[in-house]
Parts: C-alpha cells; sequence; structure tokens
C-alpha cells in the first residue's frame, strides 16, 4: 500500500470525526450542574482550584472566592456514576463519586495541603495516571509554575538545575543552538548519542527542540533511564521527557482568558577571554614599535612579550573582543488565550521572538510559533484532543557555525579592522588583517560582512488523540502523531569576494533542503479494576505502536560564478556545480503490556514487557525485547514515624534500547566524483544496544515542611555502538564498521531536597535542592584504545576511548611541573643533576641556564621505557553537579533564583593552546611581571603550544556556580488594580526583570566554563566556539 | 454496550491497519551501494577501475604529505601550522609527531589510508578478472578488450600506490589481489609490515607486469577522458605503457633514502624504463598534465604550492640560482633585497615579494622566505583561474633528467646526457650549454639543479630527490612512520621518525612520540 495513501486514511476518519462533533457540544439545556466551593482545611477559598470530572474530560476553575459551577450537558447527562475530584496545586485532590442527574447539585471540598505534590498525577513510563506516591520509578516532573518566572528558549533548558540527574548546558551560545542534555550517565560512545526521547503531547519527536515555545508548556515529565523509561524501549535507554502543552480543559464554561506576555533585552558576556597586551618588537623612543629600513619589525633579543603597544594612532592596542562584540536585542512576545464552551474548550498561543546574538552584523534567530490545543466531548464516554504547533525559524548565523570567532580571536591588538579596502571603495572592510603580522588571515568583519548565510525552518507537530471509556474501569486510546520538517538553508559568497591575499574569488554557493515526516500512531487498552473491597488494585494496559521517518535531502552547490550578483546556481561552470541527495526510511513496531498492582495502598508492583521491531536493526536481529520490573513499600501507611508524614522505599530494574543509526548496518561507498569509494563495512548483525538499569529510591517527607528523595542508579551498555576505525590494509579499503562494540557503565547517586522554610500568609521561602554524582566507565571495546574528535573540527581530538578507563577522559602528553629527580632523569636532556633545574614563575621546570632567555622550554615528561609519557591528562566528569532554587514571595513580590554548577569538570582549552602560537593570549603577556620573573615567547609558543597536540598546559578546571535564573517581579493585585482603575481592563499584571546566566563564579580561563562540543557533555573542549552568553530583559504581563 | 460495539470496532480496526498496512522492517540504503550491488560484477568493473585514478590522482597532488615533504626538503618553506609544515621544517630538525592526535597525523595518516583505499578497490577489480568477471564489450573493444583495459587500469592504480607507499614509508603491508583471496579464505591470516625495499620491489613487480600487458593488448582504452583529464594526448596500450615505464624509473631512482642506496640502484634498469618511457633519449615525448576543473580534478601541489600567501621556496634554492645569495633568511636588508641570478628562470618561474616575508618571526625567522614559486601561478589559488588550468603531473623534462642520471651513472654516453640536460638549461634558463667534456660528478651536479628548479611543485619528489642527493639537513625524517592511528588499531607499539642519528627510525624512544620538544 502506497505509504501516504495509508498515512491519510489514518488521519481521515479522526478529522472527520471532529469536525463533524465541533459544534455538538452547545446542548445544553437539560445538564446537570455541579456547585459549591473549594477551601483548604483552615475554609479559606482556593482560587484556581479546578473542579473535574475525568471520564467526561470536563472540568471548570474555582473563582476568587472559592465557588465554583460544573456544567454537565444533557447529552451526558445519564444518571451515571461519575468521580468529582477537585485538585490544587500544593493540596492533596478530593475525589468523590457522585451521579448525574439533570439539575443542580452541591458538592463541597476542603483540601490538605500537599507542599511537596506527591499526589501530583504522572503520566510517563506507567500504565495509567499514577500520583508520585505510588510511583515505583522516578519520574521528575517540571510543571508551569516553575518554569514561568524565567521562560526558557527550549523547552530542556526549562529543566536546567530543577531534575536532579539531569545536565542541560548550551555548549556554544549560537541563538537557535539546541541545548545538551544527558539523564545520568552515558549509555553510548557515539558523540551526541546520550539524548533522551522527546515525546509533545504523544508525537515523538527527533528534530530540533528550538522549534518548541517553552511559554506552551504545562509540565514536563523525566525518566531519566532504562528503569524507569523501558516501556519506551528500543529508543529510550537515554531517558525520555514527556512535555504535556496547556489546554484550556480547566476554564470554567463560557469563560475566555488572554495573556499577553512580553519581553525586552539585551545579551553579553560577562567575561572575556584574556589578550596579550604585550609585543616583543623593539621600541622607537616615542613608543612605536620600531622597524628595518625595508619596513620589518625588528624582533627583540630576548624575545619576551614586555613591550606595551603604543595608547594612540593606528597601530594603537585595542582590545578587539570589547570592540567587536555586540550587546545583541532580545525580545520576545507571547499571547495566549483560551476558551471554553460547554464540551469544546480551545487554548492557543502565539510567540515571536528574537535572539540577535553577540556577533556584530548578524541578526540572530527570528522565531515565530503558533499553537492551538482543542478537546472536544463527543459522547459521555468519548472524546477528542487534537494538538497543533506550527514554527517558523530564521536564522542569518548558523546554529552550529563558529565563523568569526577564530579571527577575531587572533586579531592582533594593533590591527585596525575598520581598515577600509583601499582598492575597493565599495568594499568598506580590508579583506585581511590590515597590518603586519599573517598576510593569511582574513578579517572578521569582513568575513562577517559580506558570506551570507540563511536557514528557513518550518516545523508542524500535530498529534490527534481519542479515547473511549465504554465503562468506568476500560479506556481505549488512539494518538496519531506527526513532525513534519521542511528547511532549507544558503550559504553564499559573491563572485569578487577577495581571498586574504587580495585575489577576487569566483564565488561559491551551497543550497540544500530537508523534508522529513515521522508519524508515530498508537492504539493502547486500559483496564483499571478494584478487587476484594479495595484492598487490591489492578491496572493492565496493552499497547501497540508504530514509527516511521522518512526523510529526503537535497543539496547543490558550485564555486565558479560566471556572472555577478546572481546567487543562482545556474550560474557555475558545469564542471564546478555540484549535487547530492539523501533518502533515509525507519520504521519500528513496539508492542508492550504492563500490569500495575497495588495493595492496600503500600505494596505496590509493576511489570512491564515490550517487544520492538526495527529497519535499523541489522537483518539478522530484527527484534528486541525489554522489560521491567518494579516494585514500591510505603512504609509509613505501616509504621508512623513521628515527625514523618511519608516515607517509602523503592526498587526498579529496567532495559531499554538505543537504536543504531539509519546507515550502520549497510556497507556504504562514498562518491568521489560519481565513483564508489570504499567506506564504512557493512554489519548484518547488528542489534539494539541494550540498557539495563537498577534503581534504589528512598523518598521521605517530614515535618510538614521537607521533603527528600534519594536515588542510587547504575546500568550497563551491551553492546555500545561505535564506527570502529579498521586498518584499511586489512580490510581492503574500508575504513571502519559499525559494531557493538562496547560496554559502558555508569553509577549515579543523586538527591532532591524541598523546604518550605518559611510559610507565613505574606512571606514564604521555599528552596529546592537538587544533586547528583555520576560516574562512567568504558569496561570493554573491542579494539585498541583510540582518540576521539567531537566536531571533527582540527586537533580536536584530546578525548580517548580505552577500555577500563572512564568516559570523558582526555589523553595526552604532560610537562614537568616538579623538581623529582626520577621525573628529570627519564628526559633525554638529563645533565645529571636537579640543581641544573628550576621552577619558572608559571610552575614549569626549566634548565637553570635557559630560564629568561629565548631557549628557555618547559620539559616533557617522558617515562621508564624512555618514550615521551602519554596518559589521561583530563577527566570532563565532574564530582558532582548541583541546582539550587530559590522562590520567596513577600506580599506582591517575588523573587526567583536558580543557581546552578558542577565541581570538578575539566576543560580542554584548545582556544588558548592555538592563541599561544599567534602570540594572542593574555597569558603570555610579561609587562605585568617583574623583570627577573619575565618568560620569554618560544616558551608558550613553541614550547606549550606542542603543535596543537593534546597537552596538560591545556586542561583547566571547569568548576562553576552560576546565577543560572533570576527574576524579580511584582504581581499586581485585583486590589491595586482596581484601585488603579484598571480592573476594567485588565484581570491580572506582572512586571518583572529577569537574567538568565547572569553571572558565573569560576576560575575558568575562557568566555564561560559552560563548554561542550557537538552537544555532548563528554567533550568538553574549547576551540572558538560561539560561547554561551547571558541575557538581562524586562518583562510585562497582561491578563484579560 | 452497543457503544463499546461500535467504538471497539473501531479501534480493532485501527490497530489491524497499523499492524499490517503501515511499512515493511526490510528497508534498504538508497544512498550508497550496499555490499551485494558494490561486488564487482560486469558492469561495476569500469567505474571502479576509473574510479581509482581519480582517487589515486586526488591523493598524489593533495596537501598531505606533499607540503610537508616540501619544506623538509628545504625547497619549499613555511611556518604555518598546516599541513605538517611547521614542524617539518624547525632547525635543528625534530622526530615527525606521529600521533593520533593534531593535524600533523595527516602528514602520514593520509597517504597511508588513501593508498589502501585505492589498493582496496584495484584488488577487487583485478581479483574479479582473474576469477572471470567480464565487462560488457563497448565500442570498439570487444568484451575481452574491455576487460582487459579495465586490467590495465587497476594495475596502475595497484603499482602506483604501492608505489607511494614504497616511497612515503619506512614500512608497509603489501596487498594485491592474491593477497586478498588469502584472507577472504581464511580470515584470520594476519598481515605483516614489510620494509620499504620489499615495497618498492612489489611495486616494480606491478609495473612489469603492466609493462608485459600493455604491450600485448589488442583493444583500446574506451572514454579515456573519464579515466583521466589529460591534455595533449589520451590514454591508450601505447601511452600507457610509457607511463608504466616512466614510473617504474621513477621509482628505482627515488627510493634510495641516502647517497650510498642511490649508488646501489641498477641505473642500467633505470635507463631502460626511462628511455621507454614517456620521452626517448632525444627529449622527444609527451608531458603529463591533467586538465583541472576546479571540482574534481585539481591539483593542490599547485594551488597551494604556488600560493604566495601559503608556500614560499627555500632560500636555498635562490640561493643556487644566485650564489651571492643568503641561503637562510635572517630578515637582513641582503636577504630581503631582490636576488640577481644568471639563470632567466629566476625571473620566469619565481617571485620575489617587496613587501617582505609571511609569517611570524617568532616561530623561526629561518623559515620566513620573501621567494615564492610562480610558475604554475595559474592553477594556485592565488590566481582567478585556480584549480581550474592543466596541471603538471610528470614533465617530459623529469623523464629526460631520468635518463640523462642513469646514463651519467651507469656509465652510459655522457654527449646524450649533456643533450638531455641543456633542453632545459639553455633553453629555459639561458646557462651555457653543458657538455660531455665536464665529467659525470659535474653533469650530475647539472642534474640535481635541473630537477630542484624545473621539477618543483610537480609530484612531490623534492624530499625523494633531497634525500638521495644527501641534502637534507641532519635529523631530517627520510620517510615516515606507519601512522599512529593504524599502529593503534593493529595493537602495536607508535614509533617514528627523525631528530639527530633517526632519520630512518627513531631507535631509543622507539615508542610513542616525539623525543625532542619544539625548537625555534
Amino acid at each position: 500500500m502506497n505509504r501516504t495513501a495509508c498515512l491519510r486514511g489514518l488521519f481521515a476518519p479522526f478529522m472527520a470525526l471532529f469536525l463533524a462533533m465541533a459544534s455538538s457540544g452547545t446542548a445544553l439545556a437539560q445538564g446537570a450542574s455541579i456547585t459549591g466551593r473549594v477551601t483548604n482545611d483552615a475554609g479559606a477559598p482556593l482560587r484556581g482550584a479546578t473542579v473535574i470530572i475525568t471520564s467526561l474530560n470536563l472540568g471548570t476553575q474555582v473563582s476568587e472566592n472559592g465557588t465554583y459551577t460544573l456544567t454537565v450537558p444533557a447529552a451526558s447527562t445519564n444518571g451515571q456514576q461519575v468521580v468529582l475530584t477537585a485538585r490544587f496545586i500544593g493540596f492533596k485532590p478530593v475525589q468523590r463519586t457522585i451521579t448525574l442527574t439533570s439539575g443542580t447539585q452541591a458538592e463541597d471540598f476542603a483540601l490538605e495541603a500537599d507542599p511537596f505534590r506527591l499526589e501530583e498525577l504522572v503520566i510517563s513510563g506507567v500504565a495509567d495516571a499514577t500520583s508520585q506516591r505510588k510511583l515505583t520509578i522516578s519520574v521528575a516532573r517540571v510543571s508551569e509554575d516553575q518554569i514561568a518566572n524565567v521562560p526558557a528558549s527550549s523547552p530542556l533548558q526549562a529543566l536546567q538545575g530543577k531534575v536532579a540527574g539531569a545536565r542541560i548546558s548550551l555548549g556554544q551560545g549560537n541563538p537557535g543552538a539546541d541545548p545538551a542534555i544527558r539523564l545520568r550517565g552515558s549509555s553510548s560512545l557515539q558523540v551526541g548519542g546520550n539524548e533522551p526521547v522527546i515525546i509533545v503531547d504523544g508525537v515523538i519527536t527527533r528534530g530540533s527542540l528550538a522549534d518548541i515555545d517553552a511559554n506552551d508548556i504545562e509540565s514536563l515529565e523525566v525518566l531519566k533511564g532504562p528503569a524507569a523509561a523501558s516501556f519506551y524501549g528500543s529508543d529510550a535507554a537515554n531517558g525520555v521527557v514527556n512535555i504535556t502543552t496547556k489546554r484550556a480543559r480547566n476554564l470554567g464554561d463560557n469563560t475566555t482568558t488572554f495573556l499577553v506576555r512580553s519581553e525586552y533585552g539585551q545579551s553579553g558576556l560577562q567575561q572575556l577571554v584574556p589578550v596579550n597586551q604585550y609585543h616583543a618588537y623593539e621600541l622607537n623612543a616615542d613608543g612605536s614599535i620600531a622597524t628595518t629600513g625595508a619596513g620589518a619589525r625588528i624582533l627583540k633579543a630576548d624575545r619576551i612579550y614586555d613591550n606595551p603597544f603604543p595608547s594612540s594612532g593606528a597601530l594603537r592596542y585595542r582590545n578587539q573582543l570589547e570592540e567587536w562584540l555586540t550587546d545583541g536585542k532580545f525580545y520576545s512576545t507571547n499571547v495566549q488565550l483560551g476558551l471554553r464552551r460547554g464540551n469544546t474548550n480551545v487554548a492557543s498561543s502565539f510567540t515571536v521572538d528574537r535572539n540577535a546574538g553577540i556577533l556584530p552584523f548578524k541578526n540572530g534567530q527570528i522565531r515565530r510559533n503558533l499553537r492551538l490545543n482543542v478537546d472536544q466531548g463527543l459522547t459521555d464516554n468519548l472524546d477528542l484532543s487534537m494538538s497543533v504547533a506550527y514554527g517558523l525559524n530564521q536564522n542569518d548565523f548558523s546554529p552550529g557555525a563558529t565563523t568569526g570567532w577564530f579571527e577575531l580571536l587572533q586579531a592582533p591588538p594593533d590591527a585596525d579592522l575598520e581598515t577600509p579596502d583601499p582598492d575597493n571603495a565599495d568594499i568598506a572592510y580590508y579583506r585581511a588583517y590590515p597590518q603586519f603580522y599573517q598576510s593569511n588571515r582574513v578579517n572578521p568583519l569582513y568575513q562577517l560582512r559580506y558570506q551570507d548565510y540563511n536557514l528557513r525552518r518550518e516545523r508542524i507537530i500535530g498529534s490527534v488523540q481519542g479515547r473511549y471509556r465504554p465503562t468506568d474501569w476500560l479506556s481505549f486510546e488512539a494518538v496519531y502523531g506527526t513532525d513534519r520538517l521542511n528547511s532549507r538553508n544558503h550559504t553564499y559568497t559573491p563572485r569578487g569576494y577577495l581571498t586574504e591575499g587580495g585575489t577576487p574569488g569566483t564565488g561559491s554557493m551551497s543550497i540544500g533542503t530537508n523534508n522529513s515526516v515521522q508519524y508515530n500512531a498508537q492504539v493502547t487498552a486500559t483496564a483499571s479494576r478494584s478487587w476484594f473491597e479495595d484492598q487490591l488494585a489492578t491496572t493492565t494496559r496493552l499497547q501497540y505502536l508504530y514509527e516511521q521517518d522518512d526523510s529526503r535531502s537535497l543539496s547543490g552547490s558550485g564555486s565558479v560564478f560566471t556572472v555577478d550578483a546572481v546567487p543562482d546556481l545556474d550560474w557555475f561552470l558545469t564542471d564546478n556545480r555540484s549535487s547530492g541527495s539523501s533518502m533515509t526510511m525507519e520504521r519500528t513496531r513496539d508492542f508492550a503490556v504492563v500490569q500495575d498492582i497495588d495493595f492496600r495502598d503500600r505494596y505496590i508492583l509493576s511489570l512491564l514487557y515490550r517487544r520492538d521491531g526495527s529497519s535499523l536493526f541489522g537483518s539478522e536481529e530484527r527484534w528486541a525485547d525489554f522489560y521491567r520490573v518494579s516494585g514500591a513499600y510505603i512504609l509509613s501507611e505501616d509504621f508512623q514515624v513521628p515527625g514523618f508524614d511519608h516515607i517509602k522505599l523503592r526498587a526498579a530494574r529496567g532495559t531499554a534500547g538505543l537504536r543504531p543509526g539509519f546507515s550502520y548496518q549497510y556497507e556504504t561507498y562514498n562518491s568521489s566524483g560519481g565513483n564508489p569509494v570504499k567506506s564504512t563495512l557493512g554489519n548484518r548483525d547488528l542489534r539494539v544496544a541494550e540498557v539495563a538499569e537498577n534503581e534504589f529510591g528512598l523518598e521521605f517527607a517530614f515535618l510538614q515542611r521537607f521533603n527528600a528523595e534519594l536515588v542510587y542508579a547504575d546500568r550497563v551498555t551491551e553492546g555500545a555502538f561505535l564506527n570502529v576505525p579498521l586498518s584499511s590494509a586489512q580490510t581492503g579499503g574500508f575504513q571502519s564498521q559499525w559494531q557493538n562494540a562496547a560496554d559502558i557503565s555508569a553509577k549515579t547517586i543523586e538527591a532532591r531536597f524541598d523546604a518550605l522554610i518559611v510559610n507565613r500568609t505574606d512571606l514564604t521561602y521555599s528552596l529546592t535542592l537538587t544533586a547528583d554524582r555520576t560516574t562512567q566507565n568504558i569496561d570493554r571495546m573491542n579494539r585498541a584504545p583510540y582518540r576521539v574528535n567531537a566536531t571533527g573540527q582540527q586537533n580536536q581530538d584530546m578525548f580517548y576511548y580505552k577500555a577500563g578507563e572512564p568516559l570523558g577522559i582526555m589523553y595526552g602528553r604532560s610537562f614537568i611541573r616538579s623538581l623529582d629527580e626520577s621525573l628529570l632523569q627519564n628526559h633525554p636532556g638529563w645533565t645529571g643533576s636537579v640543581s641544573d633545574y628550576e621552577m619558572n614563575p608559571d610552575g614549569y621546570v626549566v634548565l637553570s641556564a635557559n630560564r629568561g632567555t629565548p631557549t628557555e622550554l618547559p620539559l616533557v615528561r617522558y617515562d621508564d621505557s624512555g618514550a615521551a609519557w602519554q596518559g589521561v591528562i583530563g577527566d570532563v566528569n565532574p564530582s558532582f553537579s548541583f541546582g539550587i532554587a530559590n522562590n520567596i514571595t513577600f506580599k506582591s513580590f517575588n523573587v526567583y533564583a536558580l543557581f546552578d554548577g558542577v565541581q570538578g569538570a575539566d576543560i580542554y582549552t584548545f582556544t588558548r593552546q592555538w592563541m599561544y602560537q599567534d602570540g594572542r593570549h593574555g597569558w603570555m603577556g610579561q609587562g605585568d611581571r617583574p623583570a627577573s620573573e619575565r618568560i620569554s615567547s618560544g616558551f608558550y609558543q613553541s614550547g606549550l603550544y606542542d603543535a596543537n597536540n593534546p597537552n596538560d598546559a591545556f586542561v583547566e578546571d571547569g568548576s562553576f556556580v552560576k546565577l543560572r535564573e533570576l527574576s524579580v517581579s511584582y504581581n499586581f493585585s485585583p486590589d491595586l488594580l482596581n484601585r488603579i482603575g484598571a480592573s476594567r481592563y485588565i484581570s491580572g499584571a506582572k512586571i518583572a526583570l529577569i537574567g538568565r546566566n547572569l553571572y558565573t563564579w569560576t576560575d575558568y580561563s575562557g568566555f564561560d566554563p559552560d563548554v561542550s562540543a557537538a552537544g555532548d557533555f563528554n567533550f568538553r573542549s574549547d576551540g572558538f566556539r560561539y560561547p554561551n552568553f547571558r541575557q538581562f530583559s524586562g518583562q510585562i504581563e497582561l491578563r484579560f | 454496550m452497543n457503544a463499546l460495539n461500535k467504538c471497539g470496532r473501531v479501534l480493532a480496526v485501527a490497530a489491524v491497519l497499523l499492524s499490517t498496512a503501515c511499512g515493511d522492517l526490510d528497508v534498504t540504503n538508497p544512498n550508497a551501494p550496499d555490499a551485494d550491488r558494490a561486488r564487482v560484477g560486469s558492469s561495476e568493473l569500469g567505474a571502479l577501475a576509473r574510479g581509482t585514478w581519480h582517487r589515486w590522482y586526488r591523493y598524489s597532488t593533495d596537501v598531505d604529505p606533499w607540503m610537508a615533504t616540501g619544506v623538509a626538503a628545504d625547497a619549499l618553506t613555511s611556518n604555518f601550522g598546516n599541513f605538517g609544515m611547521r614542524f617539518s621544517n624547525v632547525q635543528p630538525r625534530i622526530p615527525y609527531g606521529n600521533i593520533s592526535g593534531g593535524t600533523d597525523q595527516w602528514t602520514a595518516r593520509y597517504p597511508w589510508q588513501e593508498s589502501y583505499g585505492v589498493l582496496g578497490v584495484a584488488n577487487d577489480v583485478i581479483g574479479s578478472i582473474k576469477a572471470g568477471v567480464q565487462a560488457p564489450a563497448a565500442s570498439p573493444n570487444t568484451a575481452v578488450q574491455e576487460t582487459e583495459a579495465y586490467h590495465a587500469l587497476a594495475l596502475f592504480t595497484q603499482a602506483a600506490s604501492l608505489t607511494q607507499l614504497g616511497l612515503i614509508f619506512d614500512q608497509a603491508f603489501v596487498v594485491d589481489e592474491d593477497t586478498v583471496a588469502r584472507i577472504s579464505a581464511e580470515p584470520s591470516v594476519a598481515l605483516e609490515l614489510a620494509p620499504y625495499p620489499a615495497v618498492v620491489s612489489a611495486a616494480h613487480a606491478k609495473w612489469d607486469a603492466l609493462i608485459s600487458l600493455t604491450s600485448t593488448m589488442t583493444g583500446t582504452i574506451t572514454s579515456p577522458q573519464e579515466v583521466m583529464p589529460t591534455v595533449g594526448w589520451d590514454l591508450d596500450p601505447e601511452s600507457l605503457n610509457k607511463l608504466a615505464n616512466t614510473m617504474a624509473a621513477r621509482l628505482l631512482a627515488y627510493a634510495p633514502r641516502n647517497g650510498a642506496e642511490t649508488a646501489a640502484v641498477s641505473w642500467g634498469q633505470v635507463l631502460t624504463y626511462a628511455e621507454n618511457g614517456i620521452t626517448d633519449r632525444s627529449g622527444a615525448g609527451f608531458d603529463l598534465f591533467v586538465q583541472g576543473n576546479g571540482s574534481n580534478w585539481f591539483s593542490y601541489i599547485n594551488y597551494y604550492g604556488n600560493e604566495p600567501s601559503w608556500l614560499r621556496v627555500d632560500h636555498r634554492v635562490i640561493n643556487a640560482m644566485d650564489p651571492s645569495f643568503p641561503a637562510e633568511f635572517d630578515g637582513s636588508a641582503a636577504s630581503l633585497a631582490e636576488a640577481n641570478s644568471a639563470d632567466n628562470r629566476y625571473a620566469s618561474d619565481f617571485g620575489w615579494d617587496d613587501g617582505g616575508p609571511i609569517g611570524d618571526p617568532l616561530r623561526g625567522v629561518y623559515m620566513q622566505s620573501t621567494h615564492w614559486h610562480s610558475r604554475w601561478q595559474d592553477h594556485s589559488r592565488f590566481a582567478a583561474t585556480g584549480a581550474r588550468t592543466p596541471a603538471p603531473y610528470i614533465l617530459g623534462t623529469e623523464n629526460n633528467l631520468l635518463i640523462a642520471e642513469a646514463l651519467i651513472r651507469s656509465g652510459g654516453d655522457l654527449g646524450d646526457a649533456a643533450t638531455l640536460i641543456n633542453l632545459t638549461r639553455v633553453t629555459r634558463g639561458g646557462l651555457p650549454a653543458a657538455t660531455a667534456g665536464e665529467g659525470a660528478a659535474t653533469l650530475l651536479e647539472y642534474v640535481q639543479y635541473e630537477r630542484l628548479i624545473e621539477l618543483m611543485n610537480t609530484n612531490g619528489l623534492e624530499l625523494w630527490d633531497a634525500r638521495r642527493f644527501d641534502t637534507v639537513q641532519p635529523g631530517t625524517w627520510r620517510h615516515l612512520p606507519v601512522p599512529a592511528s593504524e599502529l593503534e588499531t593493529l595493537g602495536m607499539d607508535i614509533y617514528s621518525i627523525g631528530g639527530p642519528g633517526a632519520e630512518l627510525r627513531l631507535g631509543r624512544a622507539a615508542r610513542n612520540i616525539r623525543t625532542a620538544t619544539p625548537q625555534y
């Protein structure tokens, strides 16, 4: 059957049904009306609480004085029994079974406090919605009120510092770049292979999350590893982030809400890379740099960077970073609309935001997002929900690009980058660094100004869900979700663009389009029953899921334009045009069954089995099985421990997998001028990488003020994928093969602690602390150790995979830093006496005879066999990471501050290493040191620089504490609005000052220690990438 | 229950649809040929055999290792960290940094990887032909003739890749179609590294095989421009035979690592090959220029080698043309001035940059130069026509000078040798004619000089000449070690080459990397 037709066929009945029923929700005449009050246990009204009938998908909100009215349409009022639930954030929900009859009936509720949300329902990874209190696995839940203070630019960033064991980082700051996330330890050795599955309203999505608006989020649920995520099978070993967007089902009938939130601010850097303020040339009497008759600068005999640059004139000193990095604009406007009428409710939102970043001439990302969520009750036991989001993302700087950073950091301080091109009046900037120095370096301004990049990405993520509840214990659900992407990008260098040497180039252009259609379709049956007078509750869930992903991409490029200013592939010389295409198809079928058993609300057992078949697995290994066994014991139900409100012990063991990439199983040949060239050796026996995790948890709440969770989890990946380099001599020319080549293990201890420190009427202070310690190791690898480069960028292969070593080590050579005779003896230049050596002021051992001279060099460490030592020089794994969220409310003021940080994660500062070769880094400048402590340039430029090979001089401690999010807000109370006469127009208002990535405490020398390459925490190297920057803004929010 | 039945039926139908109608789990990869499809069949022989030529040419003219060998030979100079240039240019010389990290690793890794990549396909083609696979007939060739032509093409790249391995590395694996057959019969067989003389000898045998095959071929090479866009002539059995002879002469002449090994070469054999090569004893014949198109075919040796902002000419070369000119740049007025040479080629083939040297003097003033090679600049990045003009690979002059050198070294006719030398010495250089009367030693010096000036930036032979004429600086690596990445894969100790006393193999500290700290 034609697949597209299949898709349409599947979609059509839902759409038809939805459209047919959309107008049916207005028949209200003889319905039931339930009214009453919802208060806390002291009788105070709970404004904003909801009263719902889940089985009818109906609900309403409680008004300011605590009253509510829930109207049930006549069509749904059949004298049946339904469960009426009143719930409010921070309170235990109360359920009551009532009989629905025409007319009015009264139901009042008094809710008990539940400050730590133990009764909040979780829907991910479980047979049916389950309260936190009864979970047998770890599911971290972050709800809207925890992220609304500082709206994140991406849903994942909203998790930062809030979930124990989750590491989130913007490894590079490009506007529109996706943050990297890793939950607990690594399951994969593939670069970037530790990302969790993201599900948005039932859509399994693998595209950029930069297209999903964080303003739309109602809640995020995070399953951190296979013990919890085995429900999601062969793709879920890295965990699952399940995003639910806002709906209007809890609004009162015939209610419309409208909210406008607008934010405006600026971006900037807190810390700049130190740059060299001194040079090593002879001076004229007036302080200018002396030159020979031929115009060449004259090197000082001592070659020490200690002469200052002139402070005025064309060749004056300037900090190029300070001069050229800009405070780019940031703004965001979000409009949210909610309405409910009868059985129909609609939530819609629109956001436009712009993040200009900090590079000159670049506008950065402009993004528009539109969302429409509709729920429609069809009959008293059948309802439909539809969610659709459209995103349009435009960017004039590639989210992965590093353009300009190398050139800006390496620009000599006496180069006036604004020098116009003397030969071309039309060109505002000279093509290369204008003064002396290397003539083969491009002027970053020329590059940023005259090279053109454009990205346009459209995304539609939508789902339709139908729920049918034939009885109160049985329900069926069908979900169809789709994620459709259309993107195009365009890079254009016009004809006439000058090489650094001044030759007009012939121009170049590349264009690419990418179209991807993913969909998942799922049917589920869930049965929940009580037995033995409610002593035993069981839930059984059966599920079938089909996933499909078809992607097509096309690209074209050319390099010799025959005419000026026509950016079109037609105008390239035929020989200099090339085109490429790619087509990938993936299909997966999954079956799952879950059985939950709850005995007397205290002994809880969950069993799960899942079987996945995937086209991504090798042809000999098409199917894989996964399981989970988990249990919890709520000890506080059996034993009253004074002061403790809740104590739970739980344990789980689950397995999940990682799927191979599309091409892994196939033999691949690259095209060389249209001719096949051997590349990857195929592997038909490639199977899913299977990850098994054990998880043990202890949860307890005490004194009504504190809640804590301690979890220990260990996981083992068997058969992790690795593109194993092969000896092409031995394989007949193939260079590598994807294999299940390694076993990896990771252990995590994580803790969460919530405290209500002050809880008075006009002052509250709550604090949430999350912390984790993760260790990870490569246990087995069926090849010799080798170096890994996360980005493919030159020289950045300081990382090393070796069996028996931690995952995340840096490997290289070392310089001697102590006057230890045994170390010195191994050095080939050993003079025979330690007294011939000394420590130089930078802490490196050098020959005393060379100290302070141009021949002063660091001494490479040698091992006993006489070989230059190579070993572990750094480890990216922190000893622990943590987040502390503080929330203080005083009357109408609210202060929210989120700190997060890591202790002891090393960073390789490749930027500094390369800057050493060019004499540009600030640590090379000697002018601020006493004359006797100065070190000659060669020590850095040849010695430590070491041909950009990995060595321990460039490993820095990447520990940091960040004030990650800060908001100071003022909420206009209804009273105040009334007094100022605004209540006629608005129902609520808030103003806030917001800071993101606001301040960092660190010893790291680079721009920002939040560094990772290729979006992977195992590769913390800093190599001329767009740094993470901070934003400061003002926000105003109006509710109508 | 009616509703249950109805909706249950809807859901059941949906479930059946989902589980049966959409997609099969057996998906093929439409982007790249799969193993079955790429196994050399009748219709693939041609594409695979032709493809080896393209890949062989590209890596034989790429930046690695030729930029590093050029500066190691002191013919070219640069102090940029790219392409292994800076640390192959350091004085005093240091060992090659044979580690699996960093950019310099590609100096050895790239030619190693590409040689075996080409060999892999060439061996498949030859092995399949030997196993009876036949190409379809293509006018005017019969199927047998067409198959023979692809056999010859694959034999060329097989021999040429073994030649590169024998010239560049101290040891390598010798793999051909027979090795492949042996390994597939018995996968546990591990190959062993052979020292360079054995690799050279294996390459030599392949050239002999090609010479023999092309002497008896009855068909032609169809679509020769698709094999390689040669300029002025097309590949056919006869030209392929001549090319094979020149390649064989080059192999034997360039393989020696020092003067003593050079003296031990069978120069009579070289003479025979060279005389059957692309030129004859009168100098008549053809050049191998490859037409650049800026995308698939071009030479990085010219693209960067003739680009004044990347590579300069070492002052030792200028000093050879003008003995009064400083042989090393030191920033003095004399080294900044223009030279004055009796050789017309100083003006025609070289540029003098009155703006001064390039690069940072702090990395080593001696690495700088005011001169650049301009002879092939049309093909350089410097020119608007960059990468799109004919690029020289083997000039007829190279074969002429091989004949002359072989004549001189084998006691042949010195008059003929002088005539061949004068073809460039007098006509292009305007220098006094060489004569037989000047004697073998002087004529050999003339050959050496002509090679230095005439063959610069053609096929990367600068270091081969410098090592066999013993003009490299002490401590210069005279060949490269097996790349560290390969040694890692094989689980072998990593070693390097270079530094005083270790020009052929690093003795002490034969494991791991660089043994001396870089100097400047």
